[in-house]
């Protein structure tokens, strides 16, 4: 069957068989970014963004987006740059498996709250897991990328 | 997973009527816990064009579309009031925000899922399931009958009333599935202490209910013998993540709390 996507922005037509998951169509559109984790939603590598909300795309079925606009990191490029030097400040970052995911979920929580706590941080976050860098010194990294996100938006 | 055909349904009737063109035509609501279901499905069939996402209060039921999102029941202002919030609190301990932003109440009514954390506060609130078809009835009603419904739920109905409501969810984390989840609520004199992922789903303590319900005051030593009836009288088994022994004792020890917090302010 065949259904269309926006996919960071750009309308397309996609092939797919009916029991097709998002993470595989998304390979097919040669998007790499998205990653195979556990398969089951409990980790949230695969973390993309339909129609701006946070998703597993192990678990959406493709049909299910048709006709839906779907995000991952190739569409957040600019936000996900200036995330990811705050990463590095705070030692965030190692192996990256996770982070086009993390950075994802963290443009959608600046959407759906600017100016998060650092406990709504860690509440929105619970999904996507790290298994090298801990999760502390990320939340450091996210608190700071938003204060200074707000900082610019006041200037 | 296998999937032959798959159908966005353009009206409910449509629905229902692919629902009963074959044996094996399944609706997949949000399709969160697809994989842990049937790998064949010959028709699948997708409601979202159906307008079923909603919450409305017409000011004496809160009516929540089949469709809504765990995350939506979890940030709506109206569920996070009635009952102390207990169904907006269970949903937003599920798991993180991507499952709960397809997970739907639908979908976890339907599948009638042991690991539930959705059911167990909706027994506990007498909500009322609106079926196209079919005769509406209680979630317990619905969990407990063993007639297979081949039906499209439409919405849940939730009455307002001046209640008061407890759940807690036992998990080693919010990734996990509860070793218990445990609803107690309360409207007047009318009580409801509800188990769940025991690992069975979601279950009532009549008994308990019946007799807490005939007492005068509710003590100390009520509230003890309440919850000795509940544990002795519902059945709780052992999985991976906990023996039925462990499950009875933390059932006694999360329905006192319960108890507790709707009979007095500590919740």
């Amino acid at each position: 069957m065949k259904i269309e996507l926006t996919l960071n922005g750009r309308k397309i037509s996609v092939d797919i068989l009916p029991g097709e998951y998002l993470i595989e169509t998304l390979r097919k559109c040669n998007i790499h970014s998205v990653r195979r984790g556990c398969d089951t939603t409990n980790c949230g590598v695969c973390t993309i963004l339909l129609d701006g909300k946070p998703v597993p795309s192990c678990s959406v079925l493709s049909a299910q987006a048709d006709h839906h606009q779907i995000t991952t990191i190739e569409g957040i490029a600019h936000e996900a740059e200036k995330l990811s030097t705050f990463f590095g400040k705070e030692g965030a970052d190692q192996c990256g498996y996770c982070n086009p995911a993390l950075a994802l979920s963290v443009y959608a929580l600046m959407k759906e709250n600017p100016h998060p706590t650092s406990a709504e941080i860690d509440e929105y976050l619970i999904g996507n897991l790290c298994r090298c860098s801990g999760y502390k010194n990320q939340n450091k990294a996210i608190m700071a990328f938003l204060a200074e996100e707000a900082r610019m938006e006041e200037q | 997973m296998k999937i032959e055909r798959y159908v966005k349904s353009p009206s409910i009737e449509a629905a229902f009527a692919s629902l009963h063109e074959g044996t094996n035509n399944k609706i997949i609501a949000g399709g969160a816990w697809l994989k842990l279901t049937d790998p064949t499905i010959d028709t699948a069939i997708d409601l979202s064009l159906l307008n079923l996402d909603f919450i409305t209060d017409n000011g004496k039921e809160i009516e929540i579309g089949a469709m809504t999102t765990l995350h939506t029941l979890g940030r709506n202002a109206i569920l996070n009031k009635i009952y102390d919030g207990i169904l907006s609190r269970a949903a937003m301990q599920i798991m993180g925000i991507t499952v709960r932003n397809i997970a739907t109440i639908g979908g976890c009514i339907m599948g009638k899922f042991g690991f539930s954390d959705i059911l167990t506060p909706l027994v506990a609130m007498d909500a009322l399931l609106i079926f196209h078809q079919h005769d509406k009835m209680t979630v317990v009603e619905f969990l407990n009958t063993k007639e297979n419904i081949r039906d499209i739920l439409v919405k849940v109905v939730i009455r307002k009333a001046n209640t008061r409501g407890y759940f807690r969810k036992i998990a080693l984390t919010h990734l996990d599935f509860a070793v218990l989840n445990t609803a107690v609520s309360r409207n007047g004199s009318e009580f409801r202490i509800v188990f769940g992922s025991r690992p069975g789903v979601s279950t009532r303590a009549y008994k308990a209910e019946n007799f807490l319900k005939e007492q005068i005051k509710i003590d100390e030593d009520v509230m003890n013998k309440a919850v000795e009836i509940a544990a002795a009288e519902c059945q709780f088994g052992s999985n991976q993540r906990g023996s039925a022994e462990y499950r009875q004792s933390l059932a006694k020890v999360y329905a006192k709390r319960g108890i507790k917090a709707v009979t007095t302010n500590e919740n």
